[in-house]
């Protein structure tokens, strides 16, 4: 069992910095298989994992996979190119054993494993991924826009693809580990079957007489799986739970062996039954400033006022209050365990309201109003916002948004300000996301001189470890310039149960590897 | 009677009409919205507006409606723009988990409410209050805290019935019923603390009247007094109860499906709204009113054969 609380789990966060950056020292732009993924001496005895997943996959078309809690039932039945390690996330050989870009990124070679099967008996080769790849670019789906700077997939041979890019795409390599990477077997493809019961090359396959769709997912290991000896579970069931009261009777009633639980619960459960495992965290929850160059809300254009809102925020007291005290108060959006992250940057905003109001004062927008779509993640947190705000002279309306239509008001360009909450993906996307000029969380493409050249110097540096002063440069410069004021890193508690262990920190991309089994 | 039969489904079909007209109308303005849900948020905007003019959602409203209706018309409500599932199918698979659990719980209400009622209104004394008292606990405990002290009861302690889940009855009827059994007796207690007092209340109210005291002087059974002459009159009322606690269930339904995480109809139609997946928010509209169509139909039917003063010619 580990619990960290905040001193603690930051003295963790830069070890966990330290390995990540050390791992990724030794790797180049080039992967290869040596560091193969849960290799282990001995057998292990195969157990039965049960998971509670807040949402059922919308569909199991390669084209259309979203990540999230939906990925424990597709990476189960279709494997990804690539895989992520769940500790340190470093990016790890899946079907593909090697992979090697050339000097300026613009073209990427896969070399995949020997002797893949898909679940029809059929072999995986470099013609299953290039059909999948191309087929998800032509189709419009999830996974299309992460296939935007793509130009053709090739296979050189039976075992080697090719991609070749109009530019290179620093996001590329982690999105093989995710839906991006998942391989469709050509043959069945374009059948009705693709979108509920795919035939896949993942560890199992989906047993349609005990799945309920929407409900119940169960999927049986495929012993000629290439990587079946690093598998420790017999079956994999996926209950779809939204309600956390639900998920916790389940749990305690046998009907799951692993799920997220309230961390007021947690002294419910038997700690010689369950392990409680705390994940520090998994997303970031934070105060977007949409519209950074002030055009039509003036006052966030002005860098004095975006400092003053990051110094209206008590984040320790939000952490405790609104959050259970689950998570770590952040001043950053990269991951605490990732090799971007700055820990000396947490400080430069305290909590100080008074020289808050004084910055907006001085500034001369005391008294402004600003809107802010009000949706159902904000419920909890709109109260203590607005008091901060108030706190500095500055006023927020909250103009109720629906839920299907909380992205479109993100990027419609009527609000300066959005509360989001946003899950962790790799140290290249986090940043990119948010900052870049095309990122989802900058709808009016805000960029200034500083950010194109870091931008273009991470976008033409192909290897990670190269561009990383420039990650670090340009995290430093979006916290000092406060285009975000972040709250929380948002943490999770797991039970796990049976001798089941859950091992996510850095990456938690939701795959049955994010357990281990301890007898 | 067909006349009216078929009068009363045109009155639906019309209903059902403006219903899905004023949701359409309503979610018209989500198009966009509905794109980004298939690409994803990193979509551009050029990229969401050719797949708009490639769905024709850039269309008039108007003529989208009627686009959707030539459809429905004839069974083919569209594909979920987030499963890719047809919706007619998914919402009648969704229905019927949900009526496994109301069809169940509504037969037990009007028996178990019908038996309080006659009991109570026919004994009195201390028969009628404890009758009076099993509905006053049945108001005043919630639902969802009656449904979890059960789930902690039964299937966290005892672990004699599953906490969560269904299971079709197709696959394992002994499953089924051990699935459905906790969300039916929430739903029945719940039913019956309800119904019980109206099938009480006409009971007293018929059991006063003077036919009854005219029967009982010509030496008729106080059995067939209650059960063939007073209970037949105190039906009708109890049977509009019955229909309104049908629809009220099916609303309540939610609830019950997220405790119990239930595939249900509720549970769709609230993952479909906060999606905005529209075309499964049609079928669902269509469905829903046609549905509440057909047992208030079949409802006045009843009341028609119970009461010969009700029936229409």
């Amino acid at each position: 069992m580990s619990r960290s609380l905040t001193r603690r789990s930051r003295r963790l966060t830069a070890l966990g910095a330290t390995v990540l950056a050390a791992s990724l020292l030794l790797t180049s732009c080039a992967g290869s298989s040596e560091a193969a993924p849960s290799e282990s001496a001995a057998p292990i005895e195969e157990k039965d994992l049960a998971v509670a997943a807040v949402s059922a996959p919308n569909s199991l078309d390669p084209a259309q996979l979203v990540d999230g809690q939906q990925m424990f039932v597709w990476s189960a039945i279709l494997d990804t190119l690539l895989r992520k390690d769940p500790t340190t996330a470093e990016i790890l050989p899946g079907a593909a054993e090697t992979w090697e870009y050339n000097e300026d990124g613009t073209e990427l070679t896969l070399k995949l494993r020997e002797g893949m099967t898909f679940s029809t008996g059929d072999p995986v080769d470099a013609a299953a991924v290039v059909a999948t790849l191309l087929r998800s670019k032509e189709t419009p789906g999830n996974v299309q826009s992460r296939l935007a700077a793509v130009d053709d997939v090739v296979a050189s041979d039976d075992s080697t693809v090719v991609i070749s890019f109009s530019s290179f795409d620093p996001q590329f390599l982690d999105n093989l580990s995710s839906g991006l990477g998942a391989i469709g077997d050509p043959a069945t493809l374009a059948e009705e079957r693709t979108a509920t019961d795919p035939v896949g090359s993942g560890p199992f396959t989906l047993d349609t007489a005990k799945t309920v769709p929407g409900s119940t997912y169960v999927l049986t290991k495929r012993d000629d799986y290439w990587d079946a000896e690093n598998v420790p579970f017999k079956t994999l069931t996926v209950k779809v739970i939204q309600d956390p009261t639900a998920s916790f009777n389940a749990l305690q009633s046998g009907e799951l062996n692993a799920a997220t639980v309230q961390s007021q619960v947690v002294g419910q459960l038997n700690p010689d039954e369950w392990n409680i495992t705390v994940n520090d965290a998994v997303a970031a929850a934070f105060l977007n400033v949409l519209d950074r160059g002030g055009e039509k809300w003036p006052a966030l254009g002005d860098v004095r006022v975006r400092q003053a809102i990051n110094m209206s925020i008590d984040r320790e007291s939000m952490l405790e209050a609104l959050f259970s005290g689950v998570g770590i108060a952040t001043e950053q959006l990269a991951s605490p365990f990732g090799a971007i992250y700055d820990e000396s940057l947490n400080g430069t905003y305290e909590y100080d309201p008074e020289a808050g109001k004084e910055l907006v004062e001085e500034a001369g927008f005391a008294g402004e109003t600003l809107q802010i779509p009000s949706t159902f993640l904000t419920t909890t947190i709109e109260p203590a916002l607005s008091q901060a705000f108030s706190d500095i002279g500055l006023n927020l309306e909250w103009v109720t948004v629906p839920p299907q239509q909380a992205q479109g008001a993100a990027r419609s360009g009527d609000y300066g300000l959005y509360y989001q909450i946003l899950g962790f993906n790799s140290d290249t996307a986090d940043l990119a996301t948010t900052f870049a000029v095309d990122g989802v969380g900058n709808p009016r493409g805000y960029t200034d001189e500083t950010l194109d050249g870091l931008w273009s110097e991470i976008n033409s540096t192909v290897a990670f470890e190269d561009a990383l002063p420039a990650y670090q440069e340009l995290n430093e410069y979006v916290v000092d310039q406060a285009f975000v004021a972040p709250v929380v890193f948002i943490g999770a508690t797991w039970a796990t149960g049976d001798g089941i262990t859950y091992v996510g920190k850095a990456n938690t991309l939701s795959t049955y590897r994010l357990f281990s089994v301890t007898d | 009677m067909l006349v009216y039969i078929a009068r009363r489904l045109g009155a639906g079909i019309i209903l059902a009409l403006l219903v899905t007209f004023i949701t359409f109308m309503l979610l018209s303005t989500s198009f966009e919205d509905v794109a980004l849900t298939i690409l994803g948020p990193a979509a551009t905007p050029e990229v969401t507006a050719g797949l708009m003019a490639e769905k024709g959602w850039d269309r008039p409203a108007i003529v989208q409606y009627f686009d959707w209706l030539a459809h429905a018309v004839q069974g083919d409500f569209g594909e979920s723009v987030y499963t890719s599932l047809p919706v007619a199918p998914t919402v009648m698979q969704r229905l019927l988990v949900t009526l496994s659990v109301i069809v169940p719980a509504l037969l037990l209400t009007v028996v178990l409410s019908t038996f309080l009622g006659v009991w109570s209104a026919s004994r009195g004394g201390v028969v009628d209050k404890i009758s009076q008292g099993i509905s006053l606990v049945g108001y005043i405990v919630p639902g969802l805290l009656l449904a979890i002290g059960l789930v902690v009861i039964f299937a966290v302690q005892l672990k004699w019935l599953p906490a969560t889940g269904f299971t079709p009855i197709s696959e394992d009827p002994g499953a089924w019923a051990r699935s459905i059994t906790i969300p039916v007796i929430v739903l029945t207690i719940g039913g019956v603390a309800n119904m019980a007092a109206q099938v009480r209340g006409r009971m007293i109210d018929e059991l006063r009247q003077d036919y009854v005291r005219t029967l009982r002087t010509r030496g008729i059974s106080t059995t067939s007094i209650v059960i063939r002459h007073a209970l037949r009159n105190a039906g009708s009322p109890a049977l509009t109860v019955m229909s309104l606690e049908f629809i009220s269930m099916f609303g309540g339904a939610l609830i019950i499906e997220n405790v119990f995480a239930l595939p249900g109809y509720g549970s769709f139609a609230f993952n479909a709204s906060l999606q905005g997946d529209i075309p499964v928010i049609m079928g669902i509209a269509a469905f829903g009113v046609l549905l509440v169509t057909v047992v208030n139909l079949t409802t006045d039917l009843a009341n028609g054969w119970l009461n010969p003063k009700a029936r229409v010619h």
